[in-house]
């Protein structure tokens, strides 16, 4: 199997505050890994450092086997890193087919695309992701689903090999995330790897091959999501020690 | 302008090194002719440094000229003996304020009895309250606000025109021409000079008969003037005049063509004269006008030094180095107002003097002088000059002409 | 009625001319939250470039319009990369300092390449124009229009139709998003301050064929861009289309109906009107201001 992103012994502080310490992490291609753990435990911490919002000082990040250690944020989506952000941010002003086309103009090698291969592309992901009917419309006139599949259109269109999905379910109904599962698996099956941050433990449940919990900074536990959605620790950490208690 | 200011700063600044240098020298000077016995002082606040530095030097130029030649002749013969002729001078750092003090600090403590004017209208004004306050006589020659003159003083004279007279050259041709123009517009900037020699137009030409159909200010640093010309041109003046400042004139004379404005006579405050006016616009330059106070080839000759306007550009470029504009024969003139006055009347008394001075009807190499009651030069008017293939050519007075003035104004050309 | 539609064409052949000169400014601002103040010394520096090339070579002022662009691009391109790039994430006031630096900057240096004299480019065809009863429309007015208009247009379909005008676009948005899509945002910057440069160099050489100018004149422009951005709403072209003409026939009608001298007292009065009821501009969306987080 290729390993796509390897973490070796990352840590990253804020002054006196350690946000990471010490993760070590591999995934390999095809996986959907899903990374869990309650607020402040550092997961956007660590889909920044990936997607280069923030740098890091002490271990290091390879993505395909080369370290991106001080590459910024453009140059790590041109690798094949894409991502979406917790706070759906589309181009406002931009209609929905404009957005995806930002997506697929740049992105994974975006020097070398045109804007009519990027035109085909960006057709082709806005009716994949159910957005047909909707791309002469301001991005600001969708509602909450639909702005958040458009955040997933676009981080699609730039053709990455590893997608970074940050609370991209969060707020959705059951049907809805439902169908967003689905979406997920459909990205993978087309070949990306995906990393999904999430709060909702159905989903997580759901749709990932592995899990990894994070708490204060730190790996918990790391495994099937049977596994570790059991785990004393987790439960601990999530819900608290007497519920945990309670239950069992 | 600020940056035109600033250069001039710089420049101001070398002078008063100059200055500073010079010092001791005019002082001593001062000192050892003192114990000579015959001898006329004037007092003089001038710009020497500071941001008017340029204009200040060149006043001083003038005076010093009058002093330079007068003394070579053994001085001004008054009944029957040669006085010689000194200036004190004092820097007032082109600041209004410094020059009242300064003009105060000549009449108390140097006990000067007839004193010469500063340089600008904002130094002259401050200044010469102090003169009417002590009674003591100003003829200046660079204070050419009409305000300076409205305040009823009895000592203050000037030997420029002042603005409000600025436009009177053009207007009294206009009127004295075989098929005299019957309608005037007026066009001036929202600016004190601008604004002044434009009330003193419409004034004169309601003066002579002349209709006013347009009168209107545009906000300074304007970029179109074409719809304000569109309504001009449906006024159609027979004259237009205009006041402003370079730019602004560029752009009038350009839309006007645009427009399709068809005066006779079309005058600007200033602009023709200066460097780059006529490259920029090319034939459309072609026949405007401009008032001038002075110009070397003025038909005018003084009775003291027996020179023409062209004499004196001649000697006073000799001494100085470079060709005079109208700011050192004004200045000269002034001295040459005294020179008269106390010929006639003796060194009397300041009352004397005074009375003498108003009384003053002369010839000089920058232009008759004689004053109204005001004080005012109403002995001259304003010279006009029209720009005829790209040269500034004096048309008016007839006795000072270079050549003809070209009237009406054949379009196209 | 000669007057209405003379003061009518006037209006909007200058209103043409405005909107260029103010695209550049707009562009830059919206793109950037950059507030230009060299920019009308940067449309100065456009009209010497005409001024130089025509007098040099003789050629007409219109066919200078690449040489001003490109220069005025490449300069532009430097300035943002090597200079502002280093403080744009930084406070507006350091941005507005850093731009009056350079405003003061070019304002000295043409003073010293180029004197204060006034220059003003008279081609044969200056003051000549059709003539439609009594109204009269000049050549050169209409070509400064023509052309100004044609490169709005021209860049309005850059931003909308190229990989370039789209990461312009998406930075303008939300820049942290367009980088993570992939997009270099300081060098989409260096080239915006680039386009923004050369517009204005190209809208200098326009009104260059119009109006005289000399080194200190640029402020009346930086003023003007000011107004139109705020009236037809920020990085919109098509809005500084219709703010410059709006502009161009509120003072025009002003001078004839009121007094030529209420013409920049009308436009200020119509920018406040503007802010109180629409602080968005006519054909703006979102305010800059509220896009940022």
């Amino acid at each position: 199997m290729v390993k796509i992103l390897e973490i070796h012994g990352l840590t990253k502080s804020f002054g006196n505050l350690v946000a990471l310490k010490d993760i070590y992490l591999t995934i390999e291609q095809g996986e959907i890994l899903g990374l869990i753990g309650p607020n402040g435990a550092g997961k956007s911490t660590l889909v920044n450092l990936i997607s280069g919002t923030l740098s890091y000082s002490a271990g290091d990040i390879r993505f395909l086997g080369k370290s991106i250690k001080g590459f910024k944020p453009h140059q790590i989506a041109e690798l094949g890193i894409s991502r979406t952000s917790q706070i759906v941010r589309p181009f406002n002003d931009m209609t929905t087919f404009e957005n995806i086309m930002v997506g697929a103009l740049f992105g994974k090698k975006g020097k070398k695309k045109g804007m009519r291969v990027a035109r085909r592309k960006a057709k082709g992901i806005l009716q994949d992701l159910g957005l047909t009917g909707r791309d002469e419309m301001p991005a600001e006139s969708l509602n909450i689903a639909e702005r958040k599949r458009l955040e997933n259109a676009r981080a699609v269109a730039m053709l990455p090999n590893l997608l970074l999905l940050d609370e991209v379910l969060a707020g959705l109904n059951p049907v809805e995330m439902d169908d967003g599962v689905k979406l997920i698996k459909r990205i993978r099956d087309s070949g990306v790897t995906i990393i999904v941050i999430e709060h909702v433990m159905r989903a997580i449940a759901d749709a990932c091959d592995r899990v990894l919990v994070l708490n204060h900074g730190e790996k918990i536990t790391e495994g099937g999501p049977d596994m570790v959605l059991n785990h004393p620790d987790v439960i601990d950490a999530y819900l608290g020690k007497r519920y945990n208690a309670l239950v069992t | 302008m600020r940056n035109v200011r600033k250069v001039r700063r710089i420049r101001s600044k070398i002078y008063s090194w100059v200055c500073i240098c010079c010092a001791p020298l005019i002082l001593l000077s001062i000192s050892s002719t003192l114990k000579a016995e015959d001898i006329v002082r004037f007092g003089a606040s001038l710009s020497l440094t500071g941001r008017m530095a340029t204009e200040g030097r060149l006043v001083k130029d003038g005076y010093d000229f009058y002093v330079k030649h007068i003394n070579q002749r053994g001085g001004i013969p008054i009944k029957g003996k040669p006085y010689k002729v000194e200036i004190v001078y004092y820097d007032d750092e082109s600041d209004p304020k410094t020059a009242t003090r300064l003009v105060e600090k000549l009449i108390v403590e140097d006990h000067i009895q007839y004193l010469l004017g500063p340089y600008s209208s904002s130094a002259t004004f401050p200044a010469s309250s102090v003169a009417e306050k002590y009674r003591v006589p100003m003829v200046e020659a660079h204070g050419s606000a009409t305000t300076i003159f409205e305040r009823g003083y009895q000592y203050v004279f000037a030997t420029l025109n002042t603005v409000d007279q600025y436009t009177g050259g053009i207007l009294n041709m206009a009127a004295g021409l075989k098929d005299p123009p019957k309608t005037i517009a007026l066009i001036n900037e929202n600016a004190l000079f601008p604004q002044l020699a434009m009330d003193g137009g419409e004034q004169h030409a309601k003066k002579l008969g002349i209709n006013v159909v347009y009168k209107e200010k545009y906000p300074s640093g304007t970029k179109d003037l074409s719809s304000m010309l569109a309504v001009v041109r449906e006024k159609n003046p027979d004259i237009l005049l205009a006041g402003g400042y370079t730019a602004d004139m560029i752009l009038l004379v350009k839309q006007a063509k645009e427009m399709g404005v068809k005066p006779k006579m079309f005058g600007l405050m200033l602009g023709p004269t200066l460097p780059g006016f006529v490259n920029s616009l090319g034939k459309d330059a072609e026949y405007l006008l401009e008032p001038i106070q002075w110009s070397a080839n003025m038909a005018w000759k003084d009775d003291v030094f027996g020179w023409t306007a062209s004499d004196f550009a001649r000697i006073f470029e000799k001494d100085f180095g470079y060709a005079p504009d109208y700011h050192p024969p004004q200045s000269a003139a002034a001295l040459l107002v005294y020179h008269h006055a106390l010929q006639k009347v003796g060194l009397a008394d300041p009352q004397t003097v005074r009375n003498a001075i108003a009384d003053t009807d002369i010839m000089t190499f920058y232009g008759p002088i004689k004053f109204n009651e005001k004080g005012m030069n109403i002995g001259k008017s304003m010279a006009v000059i029209q720009l005829q293939n790209g040269k500034p050519v004096v048309v008016y007075p007839e006795n000072s002409a270079q050549g003809k003035l070209v009237y009406p104004i054949p379009y196209p050309h | 009625m000669t007057l209405f539609w003379q003061v009518l064409i006037n209006g909007i052949l200058s209103g043409g001319l405005y909107a260029c000169a103010a695209i550049g400014f707009s562009v830059i601002w919206g793109v950037m939250n950059l507030i230009n103040l060299a920019h009308g010394s940067m449309i100065i520096l456009g009209a010497y470039i005409t001024y130089m090339t025509t007098s040099t070579f003789g050629i007409d002022p219109f066919l200078t319009l690449p040489v001003s662009g490109c220069a005025l691009f490449i300069l532009g391109f430097l300035i943002q990369k090597y200079l502002i790039n280093h403080v744009i994430g930084g406070s507006i006031f350091m941005t507005l300092i850093l731009t009056f630096g350079l405003d003061l900057l070019l304002i000295n240096a043409y003073l010293l390449i180029f004197s204060a004299d006034l220059c003003a480019i008279t081609p044969w065809y200056a003051g000549l124009g059709w003539e439609w009863g009594n109204v009269k429309i000049p050549y050169t007015r209409v070509g400064a229009f023509v052309f100004a208009i044609g490169l709005t247009l021209l860049l309005s379909l850059f931003m909308n139709r190229t990989k370039l005008g789209n990461a312009i676009r998406a930075t303008s948005f939300d820049k942290d998003a367009a980088s993570l899509a992939g997009v270099d945002v300081f060098k989409v910057y260096a080239i915006t301050f680039g386009i923004g440069a050369g517009m204005a160099g190209m809208a200098g050489t326009l009104m260059s064929v119009i109006y005289s100018f000399s080194p200190v004149t640029g402020e009346i422009f930086t003023m003007k861009a000011f107004v139109i951005v705020v009236l037809g709403g920020l990085g919109s072209m098509p809005g500084a289309i219709v703010g410059g003409i709006i502009l161009g026939l509120a003072e025009n009608f002003a001078s004839v109906l009121l007094s030529p001298g209420y013409k920049d007292a009308v436009s200020f009065f119509l920018l406040v009107i503007i802010l109180v009821l629409r602080p968005r501009g006519i054909l703006g969306k979102r305010f800059y201001a509220e896009v940022r987080d």
